[in-house]
């Protein structure tokens, strides 16, 4: 197994442009599952997920150099991740009026079979919950119920108040709970 | 990472919730298998390509040639899509594109699964293939496509190879299958002069070269790969690009992670990349894979002294995972075992080392003793610590044996039935005493002798 390395030690290792390389191959293997799985959270689509998580650690390689060590090396990248995945939307809804209740119709209706969700009744409902949910509550959800971050680290990454944070969390645990318990 | 506060918080949202804490946090995705080995792949592919300074303007004007020299280009895009939700209750629609139109009949279920590779927006995918293509062909491949490929493509086809760029271990797996692709492709390459099939993705913000570049060296090397197959070697080495060099001085080789063109020197194990510029453009990648494993030198150890009451530790001096090791006396593959119950005598152990590379022998005597205590003839009970005792090296492997002193007058000084060492002839003078030991080993051995008391 390979070794854990704090993210000082990787920032360090990036900072040196003879040790770079082998410092971002090492943040890559390290938060690669982390930043993908947080986006594809966002964008549900793998393939979307797959192609915005690739943007993200090419722009964190190319920022590496303006990347001041005053913030978190996980909430820099949760940043740009969340940037890249609200813009990637954006796109999108400038394209079609609104992808989300396409993206419902498609798992409802693949079942299951497309092997990329979970073939559980609940667990697709939660997904069809999840799109629903307004993107700030849903960035919020996300990051506390599936990823178990603390509000302040939420706070730092959004640039919100703990406060707003709570009252978006309570309020889509609250609708998802809704739509979990409707047939 | 879970902390106890964090849990709290969550649970005390959740106490509301009990169908959402039902579900604990499970992820109700998942990804395709090897995924993620994939994506570091792909992100370092990417990096490099900037890293060698290949714009993205220029990868389009590639694109572009490639689509002038093929013969016909289908051109599916996001306008598909459009199309596709506007009339998903029709049978037949037609797609819109800059190319010719061509006509898709399939019923709506098929329609669905094309349209989930199609769909992405800001993509072209550009499928180029023979002339003879019909429309039905088309959508086939499409559902290889979404099949990664790996269903048989009917006889009356045009075979499509899809490559995404493979793990090591994928690749491995997949050598079966590449025979198929095989056939198909030769057959694609009799038909069309360039290039038979491809499947380029190309978004205007991220171009993913290597899978299309992937296929062209398929296409266009019948040898198809340049690099060796992956390999197993004892040591380093230097390996050169000469040979391909001589062919065409305008192919210019770049090794990931290394500023050297063409001769790189080979020296830990693990995946070496290689990409292949033919003037600007991106000819190929390759990739091998290189274990070294040094030769063993095994240095074999066994304790001196063995009796063959006791289990024999062996040890070959050597450890590297990938050694195996086969030993005359075990049928341990291990670098060190034990061997109990050898007979008394001389025997030779045998150790044979395969790695992948080679094989290497080693032996050694061992002699193994009925019975090898060593009794001293003097000691010296005077406290500085040395000799102080009748201490008898070896006897604490056989306990219960029984010592018994006499003077030289014949009488009996000292007495134990399990001897333990500890004599210090304390009550006695100095002088001569005689000792008679029976070891309790197998054959009860009988060992007497003088012992000089000085003190």
């Amino acid at each position: 197994m390979m070794t854990q390395y704090s993210d000082q030690e990787i920032i360090k290792l990036c900072r040196d442009s003879h040790t770079r390389e082998r410092g971002f191959r090492i943040l890559l293997s390290q938060y690669k599952e982390r930043i993908y799985w947080y986006i594809r959270r966002i964008l549900f689509d793998h393939e979307d997920a797959n192609d915005v998580t690739q943007e993200v650690f090419v722009k964190v390689w190319r920022s590496l150099d303006s990347f001041r060590g005053d913030s978190k090396l996980y909430s820099w990248m949760y940043r740009i991740a969340t940037n890249e995945s609200l813009n990637f939307i954006r796109k999108q809804k400038k394209r079609k009026n609104d992808i989300s209740i396409d993206k419902v119709d498609f798992y409802l209706l693949s079942n299951g079979q497309d092997n990329l969700i979970s073939g559980d009744e609940i667990e697709r409902k939660l997904i069809a919950a999840l799109v629903q949910l307004p993107e700030k509550q849903r960035l919020v959800f996300n990051m506390k119920y599936f990823e178990n971050l603390k509000y302040r680290e939420i706070a730092e990454i959004l640039n919100l108040t703990e406060g707003s944070l709570k009252a978006s969390y309570h309020y889509a645990v609250k609708k998802i709970e809704n739509i979990l318990k409707s047939d | 990472m879970i902390d106890k506060n964090q849990d709290k918080d969550i649970l005390e949202e959740l106490s509301n919730a009990p169908h959402l804490s039902k579900l604990k946090g499970k992820n109700p995705f998942k990804v395709p298998i090897s995924y993620f080995d994939t994506l570091e792949e792909d992100i370092l592919s990417e990096i490099y390509l900037e890293k060698a300074g290949h714009s993205k303007n220029r990868n389009r004007t590639i694109f572009l040639r490639y689509i002038a020299a093929a013969s016909l280009v289908l051109l599916l895009s996001y306008s598909l899509f459009e199309l596709n939700k506007k009339q998903k209750s029709k049978d037949t629609f037609v797609a819109k594109s800059t190319q010719p139109k061509v006509k898709i009949q399939q019923e709506q279920k098929k329609v669905l699964l094309v349209d989930r590779n199609l769909r992405q927006n800001n993509k072209q995918k550009l499928v180029l293939e023979k002339g003879t293509g019909d429309s039905k062909n088309k959508i086939s491949q499409y559902q290889s496509i979404k099949a990664n490929n790996s269903k048989k493509n009917n006889s009356n086809e045009t075979s499509v190879a899809v490559e995404r760029p493979l793990t090591h271990h994928q690749k491995i797996a997949n050598t079966a299958k590449k025979v198929n692709y095989k056939e198909n492709e030769q057959k694609a390459m009799v038909n069309a002069n360039t290039m038979s099939a491809a499947y380029v993705v190309n978004s205007p913000s991220s171009p993913k070269i290597i899978r299309s570049a992937r296929v062209m060296k398929k296409k266009s090397n019948s040898s198809n790969y340049i690099l060796p197959h992956d390999t197993c070697v004892d040591k380093s080495f230097v390996y050169t690009m000469a040979k391909y060099k001589r062919l065409d001085s305008a192919y210019r080789f770049q090794w990931v992670g290394y500023q050297q063109e063409e001769a790189i020197t080979i020296d830990s194990s693990r995946l070496y990349k290689l990409f292949i510029f033919l003037g600007d453009s991106l000819f190929a990648t390759d990739s091998m894979f290189v274990i070294i494993v040094p030769l063993p030198k095994p240095i074999i150890h066994a304790q001196k002294e063995q009796f063959h009451s006791q289990s024999l530790l062996i040890s070959s001096g050597t450890n590297n995972k990938n050694y195996t090791y086969h030993w005359s006396v075990s049928p341990e593959n291990s670098s060190e075992i034990y061997v109990d119950n050898l007979s008394s005598g001389v025997h030779i152990i045998n150790l044979r080392i395969t790695t992948c590379a080679d094989t290497v022998n080693a032996s050694i005597p061992v002699v193994v003793s009925d019975c090898n205590v060593e009794v001293p003839n003097v000691i010296t009970p005077n406290g500085d610590g040395y000799n102080d005792k009748f201490y008898i090296k070896g006897l604490d492997l056989f306990p219960g044996s029984s010592l018994t002193i006499i003077d030289r007058n014949g009488k009996l000084i000292y007495q134990s039935m399990n001897y333990k060492n500890n004599w210090q002839a304390t009550s006695v003078p100095s002088g001569s005493y005689f000792y008679s030991l029976k070891i309790n080993n197998k054959d009860k051995t009988e060992k007497q002798g003088t012992l000089n008391v000085l003190k």
